[in-house]
């Protein structure tokens, strides 16, 4: 699962011209692989379509870790 | 004298004396306003109106060919190019600047563009007068210290502007992306006063650690305040009142409420009302002025549509818009201008653009592309990525870009968006 989300976090970075990383699973999402507000929203949109959960809704996550949690929590 | 602006993205600081000495110089001014760094536009916007023309504001960031879709280019914005001479004499102080301001304000013309149904923007004309409606200038306000967290170019940026300018209050510039230094310029600034939408407040959430105590007013505008965040504000920004603004570029602001439900005050019963159907309308005389508007007996149909929360019918609630705009973290977004671009593209056969819910931004642009041949994905994505970016606004490049073999139909047979 993890593996699925930093490809989605890569495949959005490379969308906007910005370097591709080996991304951890306690990166903290905004400030170390840098998305912005717009790559989130893509991000969720991208989770939601694989494992039908909003990740976002009920709470703030900053990193893969925190993602996978949720998502596991609620699907 | 106070500090009138700081922008920490590119790092200075201009006193009201700083800002009265660079009204006073000469300087060739131009009735269009379209510069990256914010301070300018409103000394130029001042500019404008002391020297009695109008402003018409364009985004900094408007590519050319969003510029030809307006019909401008660069020899019809020289055109409106004028000399300021010295207004030394004239400009003593902001007493006399207000004054003449204040004397001024039904003249004085400020045209912003807004999206247009069409995919063209269309521009809309407001009184000084009406772009102020709301400012107050009190005691209480004297002290006030604004983060500003809109685009200069808009109307709540310029809402804000006015309302921290005519009490002379200090202002931050945090309308960027890094959220950590937002927050500390909040922090280290003693800011009072924010001014933002939900979704610019959720960003900057995850950097509150502890609780603020100097904000005491945080305003939200440009989109429909999300509930699920405000337990969340109200425990980090204990001192702050919070207050819920509808305001469009049209009417500029019309209601408040300290909550998710709105109530038409009995003042504007003959200027705001809900249809039959249950959109909001308003009237001709709170509108500004466009060509493009189009009045039903008077009244500007919005496309916001509303749901009461009363049997009284008293108090309601946005829900959604009738129209296809679609609203992404407070910008409305015109899908059809998206899906234009996208159809001229090689070997697409054909393209739907549509907004779809969204946690963090209220919404999200999803693009479905049909292709004519079969290539790779990734480097066609790329392409339709490159060529929107080099045609539109940042905030108008869909989130999602989706390769499919056939739309989705309705049960009507439209395409399911």
């Amino acid at each position: 699962m993890e593996e699925k989300i930093k490809e989605f976090i890569n495949d959005i970075l490379a969308d906007n011209d910005k370097e591709v990383k080996n991304i951890s699973n306690t990166d903290n999402l905004r400030d170390v692989v840098g998305l912005t507000s717009f790559d989130l929203a893509a991000l969720t949109v991208m989770i939601e379509d694989e494992f039908d959960v909003d990740v976002f809704e009920n709470q703030m996550v900053f990193t893969v870790s925190e993602i996978t949690e949720v998502i596991k929590k609620e699907s | 004298m106070n500090i009138f602006w700081k922008n920490p993205y590119l790092n200075y600081t201009k006193t009201y004396h700083d800002f009265l000495l660079d009204l006073q110089k000469e300087s060739l001014n131009n009735s269009y306003i379209q510069e990256k760094d914010p301070y300018k536009v409103f000394l130029c916007l001042i500019k404008n109106a002391l020297n009695n023309k109008k402003t018409i504001l364009l985004d900094a960031d408007l590519s050319n060919t969003e510029l030809d879709e307006i019909g401008l280019n660069e020899k019809e914005i020289q055109k409106l190019a004028y000399k300021q001479e010295d207004l030394t004499s004239k400009l003593s102080s902001f007493k006399t600047i207000f004054a003449q301001l204040d004397q001024e304000k039904e003249n004085l013309i400020i045209e912003i563009y807004t999206s247009g149904t069409t995919g063209r923007p269309k521009k809309i004309a407001q009184t000084l007068k009406n772009v102020i409606r709301h400012v107050k200038q009190t005691e209480k306000c004297h002290d006030n210290v604004w983060a500003f967290a809109y685009n200069p170019t808009h109307f709540a940026g310029l809402q804000v502007f006015f309302q921290a300018f005519f009490n002379l209050n200090s202002i931050i510039y945090i309308f960027d992306k890094d959220w950590k230094l937002n927050y500390n310029e909040i922090k280290n600034f003693n800011v009072t006063n924010l001014s933002c939408t939900p979704t610019y407040m959720k960003m900057l959430l995850p950097y509150v650690k502890e609780k603020n105590t100097t904000i005491k007013n945080l305003t939200f505008g440009g989109e429909r305040f999300d509930v699920k965040i405000e337990n969340i504000i109200t425990e980090m920004f204990p001192k702050a009142r919070i207050n819920n603004v509808y305001a469009s570029s049209e009417a500029g602001s019309l209601l408040s409420s300290s909550g998710e439900g709105f109530t038409i005050p009995n003042r504007y019963s003959n200027n705001i009302k809900i249809s039959e159907e249950n959109e909001l309308l308003v009237n001709q005389s709170f509108l500004g002025h466009s060509k493009s508007l189009e009045l039903n007996n008077g009244w500007y149909y919005t496309g916001d549509l509303v749901e009461y929360l009363d049997k009284e019918k008293t108090t309601f609630v946005f829900k959604n818009r009738k129209t296809d705009f679609v609203n992404i973290g407070g910008y409305k977004v015109n899908p059809n201008e998206i899906e234009s671009i996208i159809k001229k593209i090689d070997n697409v056969e054909d393209a739907v653009v549509f907004g779809r819910k969204n946690s963090v931004l209220g919404n999200v642009i999803v693009a479905q592309v049909i292709l004519l041949v079969e290539e790779d994905k990734r480097e066609k994505k790329k392409q339709i990525l490159n060529i929107l970016k080099e045609n539109l606004q940042d905030w108008k490049i869909p989130q999602l870009i989706k390769f499919v073999n056939n739309f989705e139909l309705t049960r009507t047979g439209k395409v399911k968006k």
